[in-house]
């Protein structure tokens, strides 16, 4: 419990610090490049314009009772989630094994180096969640449901705040789980819901997409962009929430338990 | 007390150590078999208080402890047991470049380090434009970094990581950055900010010089305890010499690395013999044995009559004053010469009995003139036993009871200071006349000196060409002046006694206090590329470092606040006015 609460308590001294340095780091990202932090923004664009290009256009997919518009509106809504993860989990990964030397310098409080290399990853999926507003908007299904989506942010967020502590922390000493957690992402876009829906699974299969976090995030977007039919209470984003709580709250203990044995003498 | 800023008491931190990385994570979750993993500790049971606004230099060698100790008050490690309070925010600078993006200008790179520190906006830029400023590089601030040379890169590193006044300081070996010009205006700031903010200043540094010039208090740690604490100069030049005694440590080192002696319950011990007052002796010493007293009363004889060859027993030539064999009154001996050695000793090599340390040394020999030896005994197991004994002139022979010295203890200084050199000629006295031929201490920048070096020569065949340097080094500046003479001839032939004088018509130096080190060489010395420290160079005749002191006083202000002024023929030329006109 104390662990939650410093993790809390530094955060929020910090919060500052880490919206300004997060948008330095996004800036270094890019700095040099011609177009500069242009590429934020059409980065996610260029991105999902390939998407649409290869599922709309070259294979021509769609689902029963769904336009072409409506069909690109769901596979964005699983699609947009999936990348703000992957970008986010690859770049906190390695963060704190790549800015020891922040660490040894005390420019920055260790805990947040996950932190921040979480909010830089997410930056594309933020753009990308404006872009799937538009769309929404086009195919006539936006609805004060959207206004759910923070929360599903906030959850989303946390559940990988508490991932990042874990897996940065381990790097430090055991580097090797980059390449696992990259591999692992990889695979991830194949046993998640995206260009099909959870009840398309056979039974006997579903429990994988249950143990999947990303079913969870899909779901909750769609709820707030696609399925807008039902009670509004459906688009309360409860198990993202939950889920984000628990690994925040785990993420927090591991990291405050084991800092001190694996940063020793790094 | 309220003025503290950081207190420690009984501080220590442990390491452990892993063959591979990932023990570490194996060790974590108890996974880790016994044995892989070993335990370091780097610091020991520490009390160190520090006060508000005091500039601290922490010295010591490699593994020492003061990165160790800089990382704990930082707290990026906690300590494994003991008490640590820090007050206050600390802001540490411990390399160069962390945080420093290459594609950034530099600006933005000082826009982005503010930002670590949670500033922003209007301040950011203006703190931002100062450090650009301090660093002396505006007219590159919108380049970016990686066009940067080191110097500049780190110039505007230290300036933006002073632009904000911490409560607590750390800087690690980043003093030597940029040029002298540039490290005298980093050293300004820092006594700035302590002296006007009271920020606590804590450095660490290789380069004792640096250490001193600008912190107040200096801390000296060897391996992880605090071996001295107080004024700068005094402990650097505990040290310096502590550094002497490792080269010669390492000199002896070279000899025990011989193998180990093959009969079963021996090992080889070392017994050294040198003068305690660590001068020539007055004369030859002429040694007949050596011989440890067991406490079952055993004996081993010292073999001092043989050559050691490598891996065997025997006497250490290397780095010491033994002579050849001789026969005084039928007993055979061997000479401890007055000259050749850097350091007045002899070492002798013995296989000896190990399941019992040696309870006293004997040593008969035969004396030109009284004198004082200490004996040292070494140990296989790393063990030192002291003992000592006075040897009238003539025959004698003394017991000593050995005594064990505790690790790491330094020898009391000397009390002249470090004397170097093969001795061969010694400097008996030095006197510094004033412009009416007085033997004084208080001197006159312009004014006539006259330095006067009463030498003796040791050893009766000297006949060589040497050198003299005599430098001045003014308190608080590591560099100082030097007076360098030509090739002279000393033929110990044409006397044991010389003096060697210099005079000065109108004395250089600025104000201030000088004290006055003096070295005798081999003719050619410092134009030679010098492969060994001058403290065991055996072109070193003789050097005496800071054994005297002098003051200058300056009526004129041209000499104040410098540290030698010279004055060379002048002239002035005047030019075409139309090449007046081109200058414009």
């Amino acid at each position: 419990m104390k662990s939650i609460r410093d993790a809390l308590r530094i955060l929020a001294a910090n919060r500052s610090i880490l919206l300004a340095t997060t948008r330095v780091e996004i800036e270094k990202r890019h700095a040099s490049s011609l177009l500069g932090r242009t590429w934020v923004v059409l980065y996610p664009i260029l991105l999902l314009s390939a998407y649409v290009f290869t599922f709309a256009f070259v294979l021509g997919a769609r689902l029963e009772g769904m336009g072409r518009l409506g069909y690109l509106l769901f596979v964005f809504c699983g699609l947009v989630p999936y990348l703000g993860l992957s970008e986010a989990i690859n770049s906190s990964c390695l963060s704190i094994r790549q800015n020891m030397q922040l660490v040894r310098n005390v420019l920055f409080p260790v805990e947040l180096l996950p932190v921040r290399a979480v909010l830089v990853g997410l930056a594309s999926q933020i753009v990308a969640t404006e872009l799937l507003l538009v769309l929404s908007a086009a195919d006539l299904r936006l609805s004060p449901r959207a206004f759910f989506l923070p929360l599903v942010l906030v959850g989303q967020i946390l559940f990988l705040w508490g991932l990042a502590w874990i897996l940065s922390l381990i790097a430090v000493v055991l580097p090797d789980i980059a390449y696992f957690v990259n591999l692992s992402l990889t695979f991830l876009i194949f046993i998640s819901p995206i260009g099909f829906r959870a009840d398309m699974v056979p039974e006997s299969l579903r429990f994988v997409l249950y143990l999947n976090p990303l079913t969870y995030l899909i779901d909750a977007y769609r709820k707030c962009l696609f399925d807008t039919t039902g009670p509004w209470t459906n688009a309360i984003p409860w198990p993202t929430l939950l889920m984000g709580i628990v690994f925040f709250a785990a993420g927090a203990m591991f990291f405050e338990r084991l800092r001190d044995a694996l940063l020793a003498d790094e | 007390m309220s003025d503290s800023v950081i207190q420690v008491k009984g501080l220590s931190k442990v390491y452990r150590l892993y063959r591979e990385p990932h023990h570490r994570l194996l060790d974590v979750m108890g996974l880790l078999r016994g044995g892989q993993a070993l335990t370091f500790p780097a610091l020991h049971d520490l009390d160190l208080e520090v006060k508000r606004g005091e500039r601290i230099a922490i010295i010591g060698r490699n593994g020492a402890g003061k990165s160790t100790l800089l990382k704990l008050i930082t707290k990026v490690i906690r300590p494994t047991g003991g008490r640590l309070e820090v007050r206050g925010k600390v802001h540490a600078l411990l390399q160069i470049g962390a945080g420093f993006h290459p594609d950034f200008t530099g600006r933005e790179n000082a826009l982005s380090y503010l930002a670590q520190l949670g500033i922003t906006g209007e301040k950011a830029a203006g703190l931002a434009r100062g450090a650009i400023e301090f660093a002396e590089i505006e007219n590159y601030a919108d380049q970016p970094m990686r066009t940067y040379s080191t110097g500049m890169g780190a110039r505007l590193m230290f300036a933006i990581s002073t632009a904000v006044v911490p409560d607590i300081l750390i800087l690690d070996e980043v003093l030597g950055v940029g040029d002298s010009y540039f490290a005298r205006k980093s050293f300004d700031r820092i006594r700035e900010m302590c002296a006007q903010e009271g920020t606590t200043t804590l450095l660490v540094s290789h380069d004792v010089y640096a250490a001193v010039r600008l912190a107040s208090r200096v801390i000296w740690l060897d391996r992880g305890r605090i071996v001295r604490d107080g004024d700068g100069n005094e402990v650097a030049r505990a040290y310096e010499e502590s550094i002497r005694l490792q080269e010669e440590e390492r000199l002896r080192a070279k000899a025990m690395r011989s193998p180990a002696p093959i009969v079963p319950g021996k090992g080889r011990i070392l017994i050294e013999a040198r003068t305690a007052d660590g001068h020539p002796p007055k004369g030859v010493l002429e040694i007949a044995h050596f011989r440890l007293d067991l406490p079952d009363g055993g004996r081993e004889e010292a073999p001092i009559l043989e050559e050691s060859v490598a891996g065997s027993p025997g006497i250490m030539v290397e780095g010491s004053a033994w002579g050849e064999l001789a026969t005084v009154d039928q007993r055979r001996v061997r000479v401890f010469r007055n000259h050749g050695s850097p350091l007045y000793r002899v070492a002798v090599a013995l296989d000896a009995r190990v399941d019992v340390e040696p309870s006293s040394i004997s040593c008969a020999l035969h004396a030109e003139a009284p004198c004082d030896l200490e004996f040292r005994v070494f140990s296989p197991d790393g063990r030192v036993l002291l003992g000592r004994g006075h040897f009238d002139k003539g025959w004698s022979e003394v017991h000593s009871d050995l005594v064990p010295v505790s690790e790491g203890l330094v020898p009391a200084e000397k009390a002249q200071g470090p004397v170097f050199g093969v001795g061969s000629i010694t400097i008996e006295k030095t006197r510094v006349l004033n412009e009416k031929g007085e033997d004084a201490r208080i001197f006159h920048h312009g004014r006539r000196a006259r330095f006067e070096f009463d030498l003796a020569v040791v050893d009766p065949a000297f006949d060589d060409s040497i050198q003299v340097a005599v430098s001045l080094y003014r308190e608080e500046v590591p560099f100082g002046v030097r007076i360098f003479g030509p090739e002279i001839r000393i033929s110990a032939a044409s006397g044991r006694k010389a003096t060697l004088s210099v005079t000065l018509d109108a004395l250089p130096l600025g104000e201030g206090v000088f004290s006055i080190s003096a070295q005798l060489v081999r003719a050619g010395y410092y134009e030679k590329e010098q492969s060994k420290f001058f403290s065991i160079n055996s072109d070193v005749i003789f050097a005496m470092s800071r054994y005297m002191e002098i003051r200058v006083l300056a009526d004129a202000s041209i000499a104040q606040g410098a540290l030698c002024v010279l004055r060379g023929d002048w002239d002035v030329r005047y030019g075409d006015a139309p090449a007046l006109e081109e200058n414009r």
